[in-house]
């Protein structure tokens, strides 16, 4: 996890700490085995927090690093839609991620989601995230207006379904 | 009131064998023997439940359970006609531990309860026997001392050898009761001096002790060891059976011993056992003193021998399995203390299996189930090639104790049969073994001792565990100290050192000096063969493939049964010497058409090696794997071509010969060869590998590589099929995570394989494209990949390592952690973690095949020769596993158990 990760998680537990009385203890979600499992997870987290940078890595089997090695290729050829480390790979690592939200709410209906990944300040992924249900997500500071807006237009895109998030 | 505290005796008894899980096995056995009116001592059995509730408990037994106890008692006092405690007639009484699985030697036990000053004084006065009163009052301090007060028994052997020192005395049995006395005196000071307390006098408070001694007893180190090693949970407890005492030991009418319906070792059909005259039960285990041939009793004893013979005989026709039992003969008359399905050998197991079938005992199905696949390992593991043995020394014979061939470097101690098995095989060498020495013994390939027989410590453990085992090889003379034994080898004498290598073989007993070769087993007759044909009727379609990556191995795997290759890792071939050259000009190769070149190098030797394969598994299915490595796996280490370039300048002319052979080149090309080497290794150089540009990465880089081995794939089989022979190819796309990339890679084989088979005029000849799901996300996304898979083999090695996140290198930095905190059940790369990976598995075959519903199912990870993991396997409906050509038969068992076990929904364990 970058220095910037950190934070940007930090952000969102103090955030989430202050917001009702007492505490919280969750988990992140970042290893395929823990979101296949979710509903056994979520017997004892009160939150997730996917964090997509290592969930990418492992789900894809494909390290961050090494991927500049052969990324134009796969990108030329389509193989992937695009830098799935840039824009959460909607076809794949998603599937994982809305199964997880599935079954971790299977379990403890009110279970707090979000994600901490720096795809949290991508708007497609935001906009995914929406599509599928998360409470929040987290970013890097200087991205926090991106993804209010791209929320917002999640939002819209979704119709008047609006759910309230907290204030 | 629930019951925890059951009786049994005078042939009557509360339980029965079936009441393992709360009686222990030995507890249940007992009872079992009483109901059976065979003659038992009473006694009274105290349930595992209670193991838990006293740890619950703060370590007490709660009032009310005490209080079933000293009913029993009472009930077992009026049985007897004795008392416990009784000044002039005493009631004496062993303690003894006993889970549901057997586990030997493994927990505590204490004999001759209830003597303190006045009862011995009664004892010796009932018998008219002072000597043996005595004696059995001081093993009585001893035993207890140790167990129940946590005192070193070599304190205890301190003062005993003290004493024989001083009489000049070589013989326990010669010690007088007046010696014995002031050992006991000595002894008693020892308990004071080492517990601040006087020897417990009161025998209530004797029996309470014991029994929580027993307990506590469950979580020593060496059973808390055994557990791990056998599988067994921790959290079942032990039983403690608490029995009125007979004696072996009052005189020379009197004895002890132990056997087997069978011979544990081979399995063949002979009265097996081991007995001693006037001695106690223990003594026989201990390997002391060297007991006599189980046979040797009918001569001594005639008519207690002929009712132990037909008493045993009719337990095995009541169990239906082999019995290893116990016996005391006290004053002539016969006592049974203890009746179990006997531990054997894997030759043994099937041979039993084979023969009670034959004899009406069991049911092929009852055989099948009975066997553990892990047992067969011993039947396939080489044996002795004897023009290789004519070479070598021979040390001297011992006794058969465990078979199998074993080579290794002679190790003294249990601690350095550990260390020096992380460098090589090791032979462990003792006078005798002890429960201590567990973990050197599972080290060690092979266990050879000086002393003690067929019932010794060391070969009751050597054969649970597999180990070959010779024992009581009396004429080597160890120093354990000096860590070498002498022996007589002709007119010589040959010393052995600590790391000298022996090779010993349990089967014959022989032991040599130096390494024998070995050669394949023969597994194509015998009762192994018609065992496995057994198990191949239950196992019926479920198929078992052998990873294999060259003909030589192939064939290896036939001969085990193998019905076709699940995995053969192309890469392997290229490893060879006369390729690793050109493999690495195609690395080095700049542009297309220089990779080409090299690959064309290469196109008829992987062609050749295909054709190899194709026909040593004729009419089965061989799946052939595109590359998979990373490249720089290929090419030199950056680390040594850095010291080359840097020594270069100052190298002597044998030097750069030597380095030129090393890297591949003219020794006048080093100085720019090695710079433009090292150049493209940093190029290739990654974070994480494993991860990288790898498997189908490389294909879909360099289509150019795949093409060449679809090439070779298919000029193979033409070539094959031409000789009239049936082949199925099925080439196997590795590490893909979606459909796009299994696409891209089959469009290449189809092409390439179009082509071959159109000009050679076999456009029909049925092959078939699928790919390994070693990813996650090609898991998740199967039923997109199953449009254009025609099969999946699942890759659990790094299936388990993506999805569990987890380096299999580096687990084990916090493995012991992970398995002690039962984080993890069990090593998930040693056996697959079906409530994580297994799920992923079960879902990805769900959505496969919904897409193909005949899609071909496999996996090819080295769980593939895991029972445990072959039984998943099945169950979730995989067509067939691969595994490595020596597990195969294992596998095979597996599956067929696994295919019982779905029948009646229940899974067995061998006892």
């Amino acid at each position: 996890m970058s220095p910037m990760d950190f934070l940007s998680c930090l952000f969102s537990l103090g955030w989430y700490s202050f917001r009702g009385a007492g505490h919280y203890v969750g988990t992140m979600i970042e290893i395929p085995r823990a979101a296949i499992t979710a509903d056994e997870v979520a017997q004892y987290a009160e939150f997730f927090s996917f964090g997509t940078n290592d969930l990418t890595q492992t789900t894809m089997g494909l390290s961050r690093d090494d991927y500049t090695k052969f990324n134009a290729h796969y990108e030329n050829l389509k193989i992937f839609k695009t830098d799935p480390f840039g824009s959460l790979d909607q076809e794949g690592v998603s599937k994982l991620i809305a199964m997880a939200i599935d079954s971790g709410r299977k379990t403890r209906p009110d279970i707090e989601i979000g994600i901490c990944g720096e795809h949290g300040g991508d708007p497609d992924s935001v906009a995914f995230c929406y599509r599928v249900g998360m409470n929040y997500v987290s970013c890097s500071p200087y991205r926090v207006p991106i993804a209010r807006l791209a929320a917002a237009q999640a939002a819209l895109a979704k119709g008047s379904k609006t759910e309230s998030q907290t204030a | 009131m629930k019951k925890y505290v059951y009786s049994f005796g005078g042939g009557k008894a509360d339980g029965d064998k079936s009441m393992k899980d709360l009686l222990g096995g030995k507890g249940a056995n007992l009872a079992e023997m009483c109901r059976y009116g065979l003659p038992v001592p009473g006694g009274f059995t105290i349930a595992t439940e209670v193991c838990n509730i006293y740890f619950q408990n703060g370590n007490k037994v709660p009032a009310d359970i005490q209080q079933q106890q000293h009913d029993a008692l009472a009930k077992l006092e009026a049985l007897m006609g004795k008392k416990l405690g009784d000044p002039n007639d005493p009631l004496l009484l062993s303690v003894r531990s006993g889970a549901k699985f057997s586990m030997p030697g493994m927990m505590n036990t204490i004999l001759n309860l209830g003597l303190n000053d006045v009862t011995t004084a009664g004892l010796a006065k009932k018998t008219g026997n002072d000597r043996f009163a005595y004696d059995c009052y001081r093993r009585f301090i001893q035993m207890f001392g140790e167990v129940a007060l946590g005192i070193e028994m070599e304190h205890f052997d301190h003062i005993f050898d003290e004493k024989k020192k001083k009489r000049k005395i070589k013989i326990d049995s010669d010690l007088s009761a007046a010696d014995l006395q002031s050992i006991i005196a000595d002894y008693k000071k020892l308990v004071k001096k080492e517990t601040k307390k006087e020897f417990p006098q009161d025998a209530l408070e004797q029996l309470n002790m014991s029994r929580d001694a027993v307990f506590r007893s469950w979580h020593n180190d060496k059973a808390v060891y055994y557990r791990k090693m056998e599988r067994i949970p921790d959290d079942i407890g032990t039983a403690c059976t608490v029995q009125a005492m007979v004696f072996g030991n009052m005189g020379d009418d009197c004895g002890t011993g132990v056997g087997f319906t069978r011979d544990p070792g081979s399995g063949e059909k002979v009265f097996y056992g081991e007995f001693l005259i006037n001695a106690q039960g223990e003594d026989v285990v201990a390997g002391i003193r060297t007991p006599q041939p189980i046979a040797d009793l009918e001569k001594v004893m005639p008519s207690a021998f002929k009712e132990l013979k037909e008493i045993t005989t009719n337990l095995e026709k009541a169990y239906k399995d082999m019995q290893d039992f116990e016996f005391t003969i006290e004053a002539g008359k016969l006592y049974m203390l203890q009746t179990r399905n006997g531990k054997r050998t894997g030759p043994a197991a099937v041979r039993v299996a084979v023969e009670m079938v034959k004899e009406g005992l069991i049911t092929k199905d009852d055989a099948v189930t009975r066997v553990a696949p892990s047992q067969l390992d011993q039947l396939l593991h080489p044996v002795f090639d004897t023009a290789s043995l004519k070479s070598l020394v021979k040390l001297g014979k011992g006794i058969a104790a465990s078979p199998g061939a074993a080579v290794g470097m002679a190790a003294f101690s249990a601690q350095s049969a550990v260390e020096m098995s992380k460098k090589g095989p090791t032979i462990l060498v003792r006078k005798e073994t002890t429960p201590d020495d567990i973990a050197g013994m599972d080290a060690a390939k092979g266990i050879l001792t000086a002393v003690g027989g067929k019932s010794s410590h060391a070969a009751v453990v050597a054969r649970g565990m597999g180990r070959p085992c010779i024992v009581g090889a009396g004429a080597i003379s160890i120093d354990e100290k000096g860590k070498k034994f002498t022996v007589k080898a002709g007119d010589k004498t040959v010393t052995v050192k600590e790391g000298d290598f022996i090779s010993i073989d349990g089967t014959t007993a022989d032991l040599y000096l130096g390494q024998s070769k070995t050669v394949e087993p023969n597994t194509k007759s015998g009762f192994l063969a018609e065992f496995m044909g057994w198990a191949d009727e239950f196992r019926g379609g479920f198929g078992v493939r052998a990873n294999a990556d060259i003909p030589k191995d192939a064939k290896a795997a036939r001969n085990f049964g193998a019905e076709g290759i699940g995995l053969c890792r192309t890469e392997h071939m290229f490893f060879a010497e006369d390729r690793l050259p050109f493999m690495q000009a195609m690395i080095m190769a700049r542009d297309e058409k220089s990779r080409r070149a090299a690959l064309a190098k290469l196109l008829p030797m992987q062609r050749k090696d295909f054709a190899g394969l194709f026909e040593a598994m004729e009419g089965f299915p061989v799946v052939i794997r595109t590359l998979d490595p990373p490249l720089h796996e290929f090419l030199p280490k950056r680390e040594d071509l850095m010291v080359a370039i840097a020594k270069l300048p100052h190298a002597g002319a044998k030097e750069k010969k030597e380095m030129a052979e090393k890297f591949g080149c003219k020794v006048g090309d080093l100085k720019k060869h090695l710079p433009h080497v090292l150049h493209r290794v940093e190029e290739l150089h990654e974070m994480n590998p494993m991860l990288g540009h790898r498997g189908c990465r490389l294909g879909i880089t360099y289509p150019e590589i795949t093409e060449m081995q679809a090439r070779a794939i298919f000029e193979a089989a033409v070539q094959v099929a031409k000789k009239g022979k049936k082949i199925i190819p099925e080439v196997m796309i590795p590490l893909v995570g979606g459909y796009r990339e299994l696409d891209n890679q089959k469009e290449i084989v189809v092409r390439v394989a179009t082509e071959v088979l159109e000009k050679a005029g076999m456009p029909d000849l049925k092959y078939y494209v699928g790919t390994m799901i070693e990813i996650p996300r090609a898991a998740i996304t199967a039923d997109e990949v199953a449009q254009y898979a025609e099969f999946f083999s699942f890759g659990t090695n790094d299936l388990t390592q993506t999805t569990m996140g987890l380096s299999r290198d580096d687990y084990t930095k916090f493995n012991a952690h992970y398995e002690n905190l039962k984080i993890f059940k069990t090593d998930p790369f040693g056996s697959l973690d079906q409530e994580g990976v297994g799920k992923l598995i079960a879902m990805a075959i769900d959505l496969g095949r919904k897409t193909r519903p005949d899609i071909e199912i496999g996996i090819c990870g080295e769980h593939g020769g895991d029972p445990d993991s072959v039984a998943f396997c099945y169950r979730v409906g995989m067509n067939y596993v691969s595994c490595s050509p020596y597990r195969v038969p294992i596998a095979r068992l597996a599956a067929a158990q696994a295919a019982l076990a779905k029948g009646s929904k229940t899974e067995n364990r061998t006892a």
